[in-house]
């Protein structure tokens, strides 16, 4: 009888540390590395820049993305919700965090006598899951930088420019990475997630797209991964890698050693579609000096369940700004403005999910990172 | 009374350790439907319907979506899932908050499946049914072939060259000038024989694969009888791969009455076609396909019959050399169609 009460209170005791540990300890990850998504054969010309400062190694052979970003990780770990990163040390963990890059895009446009630069960098903070390869959430990150110069950008010049762009104190890839770390964090799994499945650009705004005639396709990427990164930004909801960017599901991630793995992307709770319906420019107020011109950008946003039919939300959103431009002015850089319209309209959009009271209980909280 | 708080702590700890240790489910997304005729939304009692409703319709849509030899052996135990639904379908998370339409609240939700809970009751249903018969014995045969050279031939051309001339004449109407031309016309044509490229190959035994396919056959609670021991001859069929795409009448009835003489049940067959390596365009690694086509006989009434067959179907494996890929492909392909093959003779045995 003693010792069955001894046995009580020792598996008392055992229960209660059990369920303390289990549901308070922080979820054990791997640190993967740094990694380029999609194919081997096409990192050198996708990510023609990175890839290139990517195989410049020190003396321990190590890139500056494998250096530096293990180090800023290093860091700032300690403000991840909830995780308990494993750098270097031995790790039974199936789950692994890297930091992969997405999309690498220079554009360089002669206007005048001047030449436009527009680079958009983007990258996701992926967690993955080895037991079964799947990606387990990703943290979109995106960054577009506009730049303005009397001499034409030689290819020095642009390797440091990127070079600038992931690692500056001001604005960079980590800048962004460090102001959202301590919003980090592994999802339980009963939170839903979203994924953008489509990004539907209209023939109206095409027509204000020239830089990207020759292919909307990394357009609408670029538009997806920007949208996506507003969500998970200032809604803090869970989400996936956009669909089209991996055909068949899989992600295949190129890491720095040429270590090459493949991994599922699994089916979202809610899927998006965000359509440019178009992209406007019409002369406001005609002045003296300079002109106003209303810019706009229109847009339709869906979140819906392409397996069940179901439609959440369907809203025609449009975003307006007035700019004065000199009349003296040869030429007005129209295409940053849309872009800047672009970006606006999907501020505004988030603006109207968090208005929307219903649709923001019913689908955006059950998507929050918590 | 202390007894049954331990065992209501151990339960708690056992189910803790469960909820822990991260299952790997398969995800569904069903409707639930409860019929609320008279008022436009559910009571607490009538959402609980709904999710149940949606957690047998998941549990069917999952059905649904697998081969029809595993749908037939789930549909035989059916009832026995639905009674446990919690078991087989252990989460339902709503999307949404449900709507009233036509009499009727229904509620978007996605399942979570065990799939590891699902393949129990499949194993312990089909090691049910083959206990019934005894101990089952089954040998099984697996060879491979690749090319070992390539003869290819260039199109045979046949040309027809045919000439023709006429004679083209004009005067003037006095007679005294005129001229002649010579006009000469080459019709050319013809055709191309083109002959198949002669592949050469070479059979084999492929060791790697072994323990894998007996290890499918095995959990499948089939007792796996080596070739040697019941004097089947694996280097015949070897032989045949070599010289054709089927195996001889003459070899298989050698096999087939060796392993009756021997007592075995079953005998499973099949050829692994070995393709040329390539480069992977995603990884840059080594890739391999294998194509395979197998067979079950079934040797235990007077005539054999093949009872079940699988292919032919591609399989690819990856490595760092052509060899590691080839070897990942062969136990690819060899162990899918092996897990086919028990799938349909767990059918056929259950019938």
């Amino acid at each position: 009888m003693y010792n069955m009460r001894k046995l009580l209170i020792f598996l008392c005791l055992y229960l209660s540390f059990f369920c303390i540990s289990a549901y308070s300890a922080p979820q054990e990850v791997k640190y993967a590395g740094f990694a380029f998504v999609g194919n081997f054969d096409d990192i050198a010309t996708r990510f023609k820049y990175t890839n290139a400062l990517n195989a410049q190694k020190d003396e321990n052979g190590r890139s500056v993305f494998d250096r530096d970003i293990q180090k800023f990780i290093q860091d700032n770990a300690s403000a991840m919700q909830g995780i308990n990163l494993k750098i270097g040390d031995e790790s039974q963990t199936k789950i692994a965090m890297a930091l992969a890059m997405t999309r690498e895009n220079i554009s360089v446009v002669n206007v005048d006598d001047v030449f436009k630069v527009v680079v958009n960098l983007s990258c996701n903070l992926t967690f993955l899951n080895f037991d079964g390869m799947k990606v387990v959430a990703t943290y979109p990150i995106y960054l577009e930088y506009i730049d303005v110069r009397k001499e034409a950008p030689d290819e020095a010049y642009k390797l440091e420019l990127i070079k600038r762009l992931f690692f500056a104190d001001d604005f960079s890839i980590m800048k962004k990475l460090k102001d959202r770390i301590g919003s980090i964090g592994l999802k339980n799994d009963a939170v839903l997630n979203m994924k953008v499945l489509n990004v539907i650009v209209e023939d109206e705004a095409k027509a204000n797209l020239q830089e990207y005639k020759n292919d909307f396709g990394v357009f609408e990427s670029i538009v997806a991964q920007r949208f996506s990164d507003a969500l998970s930004n200032k809604l803090n909801v869970s989400l996936l890698p956009y669909a089209k960017d991996y055909l068949g599901g899989r992600m295949s991630l190129v890491f720095s050693d040429a270590r090459v793995q493949d991994f599922q992307i699994p089916n979202a709770s809610y899927g998006i579609d965000f359509t440019l319906r178009k992209l406007t420019k019409e002369l406001y107020k005609e002045g003296i000096g300079d002109d106003a011109f209303l810019y706009g950008a229109y847009t339709t946003v869906k979140f819906y369940d392409p397996d069940l039919g179901r439609t959440y939300w369907d809203q025609k959103i449009k975003f307006g700004a007035v700019k004065n431009v000199p009349k003296l002015q040869k030429t007005t850089d129209d295409f940053a403005i849309f872009d800047e319209m672009t970006g606006m309209v999907m501020g505004e959009v988030i603006k109207k999910i968090q208005d929307d009271k219903q649709f923001y209980k019913e689908v955006v909280t059950r998507c929050l990172n918590k | 009374m202390l007894k049954q708080i331990m065992m209501v702590l151990i339960g708690g700890l056992l189910l803790l350790s469960a909820t822990v240790a991260h299952a790997e489910y398969k995800q569904v997304k069903v409707i639930g439907k409860v019929e609320t005729k008279f008022i436009r939304t559910a009571t607490t009692g009538q959402k609980k319907l709904a999710l149940e409703d949606a957690r047998k319709k998941a549990l069917d849509k999952y059905i649904s979506e697998l081969d029809s030899q595993r749908v037939r052996i789930l549909n035989n135990v059916i009832d026995q899932l639905r009674q446990n639904l919690s078991t087989y379908v252990p989460e339902v998370v709503a999307l949404d908050d449900g709507n009233w339409n036509d009499g009727y609240w229904s509620i978007g939700v996605q399942a979570s499946i065990n799939e590891a809970q699902i393949e129990e009751i499949v194993n312990t249903y089909t090691k049910a049914n083959v206990k019934k018969q005894g101990e089952t014995f089954l040998s099984f045969v697996f060879v491979a072939r690749e090319a070992d050279s390539v003869r290819k031939f260039d199109g045979k051309k046949t040309e027809r060259v045919a000439d023709s001339e006429a004679v083209k004449t004009s005067e003037s109407e006095d007679g005294a000038s005129g001229q002649s031309e010579k006009v000469a016309e080459k019709i050319t044509g013809g055709s191309v024989e083109k002959k198949a490229d002669k592949i050469s190959y070479r059979s084999y035994i492929p060791e790697d694969i072994g323990s894998k396919v007996s290890e499918v056959f095995n959990k499948a609670e089939f007792s796996v009888v080596e070739p040697f021991e019941a004097q089947i001859d694996p280097k015949s069929f070897a032989s045949d791969f070599v010289e054709s795409d089927e195996i001889s009448d003459a070899t298989k009835k050698a096999a087939v009455d060796a392993a009756k003489k021997a007592g075995l049940n079953y005998l499973a067959v099949a050829t692994l076609d070995v393709g040329e390596q390539i480069v992977d365009q995603a990884t840059g690694m080594q890739k391999v396909y294998v194509r395979v086509n197998g067979y079950v006989w079934d040797l235990n009434g007077k005539f054999t019959k093949k009872i079940c067959s699988v292919g032919p179907v591609q399989f690819s494996g990856l490595g760092e050399d052509p060899k590691v890929a080839k070897t990942n492909a062969l136990i690819n392909a060899a162990s899918a169609a092996a897990k086919d093959l028990v799938d349909q003779l767990r059918l056929k045995q259950s019938m």
